[in-house]
């Protein structure tokens, strides 16, 4: 019964007016910057997966769940001791776990509704009339047999290769940063020349040429380059049909993805379809909600100013300490839930040597270890505030 | 119903009580103090905000911080202005008293009957944020009293409030004391404690100074020198006469008003008999007579900077 009214209570306060208003501008932000990407490309250069993908982990994720959960979940000690009104609710017979639980599930409600809200808008931008593709991009865990891979381009009779590998040397570049182009794919050619096809090539030297065939497959159209195609009528019949409807944009890529892929059917693994992420993010929101909550309720109980030091954790500890090599990322919140909601960016940085080969030595958190973690952390992080919160005065000094 | 035993209780370096030993029984007891003298650490103390550091303190038997057993049974009016400024005083009533474990069913009835006995029936729609401070106080010992406890702590409860808000409330006060129950009543101001109950607590710089029935307070000092001044239109021979009684110790006069004289005494009664048959013996005009000790003030006065 006092629950009830503590929880109403409690909902109602964060419904107020001043932070509606931050969240709803917290909430369209998203959206916001998926239409502007929406304007700024071309209809068949928009991939909606990729760029719901990438909006929703670097903003709803890292930025929304994170900020909300730390303001509405300090708030509920920070705001009631600085009002000097927590002396209403402590001076009743309602245990403070009680308290303390019931103003978290508030919070926690909120945080979960603003930031599915933010997602749902967000998915609408992103999906709604517009398409989206499968990945046309190589990963260096895609190749099953490295060597082979690098042998094909190096001594190759097909013409669709061969074509490829002439654009190593920089043909063709981009207007636009083309010494950066010029000097990547010319590192493509020198590292092939240099390599000897009877040894293992290096992680390095894989990621030099597959970073220039994926540079080649996002800008160059082989599909109209005739000599590329001359032959063609050995490929089978799907195919050929796709190179004779004259895709453009994204789905140019992907046709020529595929081209690649009949060419070194044991080199290459099929990639797999991207899945639309969007219902799992719904579910795992409240996860990092939780977690995050947890977190920073503990903060609350024993520090007088918790947000600055929550504002330095989550835009400090939690971008830097995953980026530091070996291990580290495992101390970080962050990493656990982005196992748990993965978003898939295969085509940002898919060109950079450096992202490539990262991609692949990242110690992997398995999603198994990452619900644990993410449980064990908010079980230990929720009791440990109670605890506090039970046995601390909460009282203002300066009128004793 | 509330006991102390050795009761200290410091910040860091700042003592807030201090070594405090007392029991306050049913009925009205007034906290008596300056500023500062602790009072408000001592209210935290009893309604269990704070834990002693050292002694023990207890309420209906048992220690009561975070103690939801003695919750149940006590009120509390904090001394804060800050409330929910977003809530109507009806809506801070009724969470409160749904805190307070009151059933959804009898809730809202004792809601309004609590509102009414602290005269905010007019104002308890509007909300809080908008309120006076009389209002303010009056909203707070409704949250106080909503669940009908058997000890009610206030502190300052008077603060803020016009003449008749105090004798309204002051009338709340004495039926819940009347009605057996053991309220405890913070003041600074001496004149609202008296108009209240004569059974007070004094404290001054962390410590309780005296303990008990205002008269026996009072006749514990009456050993010490006793000061009534007098205004007459002959000082001088006036306070010689007087100096002529055996428990008259000394007189003094005022250099800027020659009409006025003080004298002191260590048995105020015997003086009081004796002094009309001087008057009209030495045929004195006596304008006014008066003893600023005989009164709680001056208890205090005494007790305080003696």
């Amino acid at each position: 019964m006092s629950d009830i009214y503590l929880l109403r209570s409690a909902l109602r306060d964060l419904f107020r007016i001043k932070k509606l208003i931050t969240a709803a501008c917290l909430v369209g932000f998203p959206m916001a910057i998926a239409l502007l990407m929406r304007v700024g490309n071309r209809e068949d250069t928009f991939n909606a997966v990729e760029a719901y993908n990438g909006i929703a982990s670097n903003m709803i994720f890292q930025f929304i769940v994170v900020i909300l959960a730390l303001v509405f979940c300090t708030s509920i000690i920070t705001q009631e001791v600085e009002q000097k009104t927590i002396v209403y609710l402590l001076t009743r017979p309602v245990p403070r776990w009680r308290i303390l639980l019931m103003k978290f599930i508030g919070a926690i409600t909120v945080t979960t509704i603003t930031a599915w809200l933010a997602c749902v808008l967000l998915s609408l931008a992103c999906f709604s009339g517009s398409k989206s593709y499968d990945s046309y991009v190589i990963r260096l865990d895609q190749i099953k047999d490295s060597q082979a891979f690098m042998t094909a381009f190096k001594n190759t009779p097909d013409p669709f290769l061969l074509a490829i590998y002439k654009r190593f040397g920089g043909q063709q570049t981009e207007k636009r940063r083309r010494r950066l182009v010029f000097n990547n794919s010319d590192a493509a050619a020198t590292t092939l020349e240099a390599y000897d096809i009877s040894r293992q090539p290096t992680n390095t030297e894989l990621a030099v040429v597959v970073s220039s065939v994926n540079r080649i497959l996002r800008r160059d159209d082989l599909l109209s380059d005739t000599e590329a195609l001359s032959a063609l009528e050995d490929r089978s019949p799907a195919l050929q049909q796709q190179v004779k409807a004259k895709p453009t944009g994204v789905e140019r890529s992907l046709v020529e993805r595929n081209y690649l892929q009949e060419l070194l059917p044991d080199v290459l693994e099929t990639p797999k379809p991207i899945v639309n992420p969007f219902s799992h993010d719904i579910l795992i929101i409240p996860v990092a909600v939780l977690a995050y909550g947890a977190l920073f309720l503990l903060l609350a109980t024993f520090l007088s100013k918790p947000l600055i030091t929550g504002l330095m954790f989550s835009f400090g500890w939690e971008t830097w300490v995953p980026q530091m090599p070996g291990n580290f990322q495992k101390l970080s919140l962050m990493s656990y839930v982005k196992v748990l909601a993965p978003h898939q960016m295969p085509s940002q940085g898919s060109g950079n040597v450096g992202a490539l080969v990262a991609d692949t030595s990242a110690a992997v958190i398995t999603s198994h270890q990452a619900w644990v973690t993410l449980a064990a952390f908010t079980i230990i992080a929720l009791a440990a505030a109670i605890v506090l919160f039970t046995r601390r005065e909460y009282v203002p000094r300066e009128d004793t | 119903m509330i006991s102390l035993v050795n009761a200290s209780r410091w910040y860091q370096q700042v003592i807030g009580i201090n070594d405090v030993t007392c029991t306050i029984p049913a009925g009205m007891t007034a906290l008596l103090g300056p500023n500062g003298a602790g009072k408000s650490t001592m209210l935290k103390l009893i309604t269990g905000q704070l834990r002693p550091t050292t002694g023990r303190i207890s309420v209906l038997g048992e220690a009561p911080f975070a103690n939801p057993n003695v919750y149940r049974k006590l009120g509390y009016c904090p001394e804060i202005e800050n409330n929910y400024d977003d809530m109507t005083g009806y809506e801070f009533v009724t969470l409160m008293g749904a805190m307070a474990g009151i059933p959804k069913s009898a809730l809202k009835d004792r809601v309004h009957a609590v509102v009414e006995q602290v005269g905010m029936t007019v104002n308890a729609g509007r909300k809080i944020g908008g309120y006076s401070k009389g209002m303010r106080q009056r909203i707070k010992v409704a949250q106080g009293i909503i669940h009908d406890p058997d000890v009610i702590v206030l502190d300052e409860p008077m603060n803020g409030l016009d003449p008749v808000g105090r004798r309204e409330l002051t009338k709340v006060f004495l039926d819940m004391a009347d009605a057996g129950k053991c309220v405890v009543v913070s003041s600074h101001i001496l004149y609202e404690v008296e108009a209240m109950t004569s059974n007070i607590l004094l404290m001054n710089r962390g410590r309780l100074m005296a303990q008990g029935n205002v008269y026996h307070i009072r006749s514990l000092i009456d050993s010490h020198p006793h000061r009534i001044t007098i205004t007459t239109n002959d000082a001088r021979r006036l306070a010689s006469k007087t100096l002529e009684l055996p428990y008259v110790l000394g007189v003094k006069f005022d250099n800027r008003d020659p009409r006025l004289m003080e004298l002191e005494t260590h048995s105020p009664h015997l003086f009081y008999s004796a002094f009309p048959d001087i008057v009209l013996e030495g045929g004195f005009e006596i304008d006014n007579y008066e003893s600023p000790d005989n009164n709680l003030e001056a208890v205090f006065r005494y007790l305080v900077n003696g």
